[in-house]
């Protein structure tokens, strides 16, 4: 008998090897173009995301070394108000989208693991359905005195992924007709290149998440170095773009002090603070349920493990410990920034 | 690590009986064989057998992480014979399946690589005939996947559940004798040997912290302690921050797997020194 474990060695799929179509999606010009883009990927006609999606018992790190593109018309909820577990800028109309769920970057702490069943990327094709429920959203908005503010990375890290789907092309270009729009594009990635023959409008913040690079390197995986950040960030200034500075997630790693501290000082070596729009500051907090899930399948990183505490539906360090990181932040950052640039989640 | 196969004739599953050297444990009532840890069991023939032997095997078998869970057999393909690169004795997995009489379909996770080319099958309740062909999507039509998929859907995650068919016609309704049967299977043996270790070499996920040893010492401290489930859960998030936080084993607990604890109280202290030995800060 032949042992079944002596078959040679075998091996996974590498990402985007399979294509999962909607019916309804496949006529869109992005469609389109994501098939010739992976013109060797076997193609899966499906009539709605969720059969392939919300499959039970899924793997999400399984399906992380092996991701997967569905390709969807999103029928509904093209807007969503913004979260409490986001900074919201003193702007009354917050709001996110959801062009895509998950994304291509596997971060430990992401909470995007207790959030969908599956790793699996989700693209909304009908890009033309959000610009309309934008457009009445700007229109119909609680403040006209203020601009529509509209996060469209919110889930996911959408310029990571511009070189697939240029959804932050496409929004920069829309904003550009829209006045009363603010959008926030965020990313942990160097890909401004991917964007960087538009000229700049005040109507896109691009915002980078800055991590030190030890915390980058072991846990936010699949992201750009910090020094690649930097250069992004540095590019995107001497554009002209607004740039938003984002040290949040700050985490109680060993040390945190100390490696946040000499994260500043690099930051601003390296960065004019003057030409930044502004700061966002938060420790590490997550929704309780999502925060539960997420331990069910990560056993294996220390960042969702020792001190935590409850607040109503929200997980984070301590109130003590969370007090003493933002403070640090806002000390370090304030030296260089001013206090009135710096939005911090407490 | 078991390794369950689920074929619907018994010319089917002949050629891999062999292969594999299995042999018949009357203790089933369903004709079942086995070797170490590889079962097979012969459904019969249409989607209801195969969803019930399916799960009558997966609810005996002693099931753990990394089982996997195959059906194999013949199939019709919806390209006529002579019309298309499709040939009688090709091999294809299973990357949709559809379940004709409900509109249905499911999606096996296809994480590992295996050599086999993939295709749609269509599960339908008799032969279809060549001039229905035009009703189902292009690609093979079966009478069992389907049912076999929904059970085996059940109890495993969609990427340990493969579904492999060998091509036997292009819907011509003729019948095909056994022995031809078998050497169709036969002949895709290697691939979908190929297929089976490709699904074993796929973890679920990040592996615990916590090795099986440090698991059973928590289990032993719970019986001890007649921690309630929230502690037992508690307990062993502390083991795994101890461990993860300071990159070394457990500390020596064995003393907790000794001490009776008679009532609650007894039971909490005990509890808020484990808590204290395995804090972090
Ligand atoms: S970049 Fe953001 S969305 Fe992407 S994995 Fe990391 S935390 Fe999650």
């Amino acid at each position: 008998m032949r042992n079944l474990n002596d078959f040679g060695t075998s091996s996974r799929w590498s990402n985007f090897s399979h294509l999962y179509i909607e019916r309804s999606a496949k006529e869109y010009p992005l469609t389109r173009r994501i098939r010739e883009r992976f013109a060797k990927a076997c193609v899966v006609e499906i009539d709605d995301y969720k059969t392939v999606f919300a499959r039970p018992r899924q793997r999400f790190q399984a399906q992380k070394e092996s991701m997967k593109l569905i390709l969807a018309v999103k029928k509904d909820r093209f807007l969503y108000d913004g979260s409490g577990n986001s900074q919201n800028f003193s702007f009354e109309d917050f709001h996110y989208n959801t062009l895509m769920f998950n994304c291509v970057y596997n971060c430990d702490y992401c909470y995007l693991q207790g959030m969908y069943p599956s790793a699996n990327i989700v693209v909304f094709v009908n890009l033309e359905d959000y610009f309309i429920a934008t457009r009445e959203g700007i229109r119909d908005r609680s403040n006209p005195a203020q601009p529509f503010y509209l996060c469209i990375s919110y889930d996911t890290d959408l310029l990571a992924f511009e070189s697939v789907v240029p959804y932050c092309r496409a929004w920069i270009e829309f904003a550009r007709e829209e006045p009363d729009l603010l959008i926030e594009i965020r990313t942990k990635s160097a890909a401004y290149r991917a964007i960087r023959d538009l000229p700049p409008t005040g109507r896109v913040i691009l915002a980078w998440t800055l991590s030190p690079e030890p915390v980058a390197a072991r846990y936010e995986h699949g992201t750009a170095p910090l020094n690649r950040r930097l250069e992004a960030v540095r590019s995107a200034i001497d554009d002209g773009w607004p740039v938003r500075l984002c040290f949040d997630p700050v985490l109680a790693v060993p040390s945190w002090s100390a490696l946040y501290g000499d994260l500043v000082e690099e930051v601003v070596q390296r960065i004019d603070p003057a030409a930044v729009r502004d700061v966002t500051v938060g420790a590490f907090r997550l929704s309780k349920d999502h925060f539960q899930r997420m331990r069910r399948q990560r056993r294996d990183t220390p960042l969702l493990y020792g001190e935590f505490m409850q607040e109503d539906t929200t997980v984070t360090y301590p109130a003590e410990r969370r007090e003493e990181m933002t403070a640090f932040m806002r000390k370090r950052l304030g030296d260089h920034f001013g206090e009135e640039r710096i939005f911090a989640w407490t | 690590m078991p390794v369950l196969l689920a074929i619907a004739l018994h010319a089917e599953a002949r050629p891999v009986i062999e292969r594999f050297r299995l042999k018949q444990d009357a203790s089933y009532d369903l004709p079942v064989f086995r070797r170490d840890d590889v079962w097979l069991t012969v459904t019969g023939t249409g989607s209801m057998k195969s969803a019930i032997a399916t799960a009558s095997l997966l609810a005996r078998v002693e099931r753990d992480e990394d089982t996997v869970l195959f059906n194999l057999g013949i199939a019709g393909h919806t390209q006529q014979a002579a019309d298309g690169p499709v040939s009688v004795g090709d091999r294809f997995l299973a990357h949709k399946i559809t379940e004709r009489s409900t509109g249905r379909s499911f999606f096996p996770d296809l994480l590992a690589r295996t050599p086999l080319a993939e295709s749609v099958v269509t599960t339908v309740e008799r032969p279809l005939e060549r001039a229905d062909g035009g009703t189902v999507e292009p690609g093979l039509a079966d009478m069992e996947a389907a049912g076999f998929y929904q059970a085996a859907a059940t109890f495993l995650p969609p990427h340990r559940i493969g579904c492999v068919k060998v091509v036997s016609d292009h819907l011509e309704t003729r019948r095909l004798d056994k022995n031809r049967v078998g050497e169709l299977i036969a002949g895709a043996l290697d691939e979908f040997e190929a297929a089976i270790a490709a699904y074993r070499s796929v973890r679920d996920g990040r592996q615990d912290v916590l090795t099986g040893a440090d698991l059973q010492l928590v289990e032993d401290i719970r019986d001890r302690l007649r921690l309630t489930v929230s502690r037992h859960r508690m307990l062993s998030d502390l083991a795994r921050s101890y461990k993860l936080h300071n990159g070394s084993d457990l500390p020596d607990l064995t003393r907790f797997t000794h001490v009776s604890v008679k009532t609650r109280q007894e039971g909490d202290a005990q509890f808020e020194r484990l808590r204290d030995i395995l804090s972090v800060e």
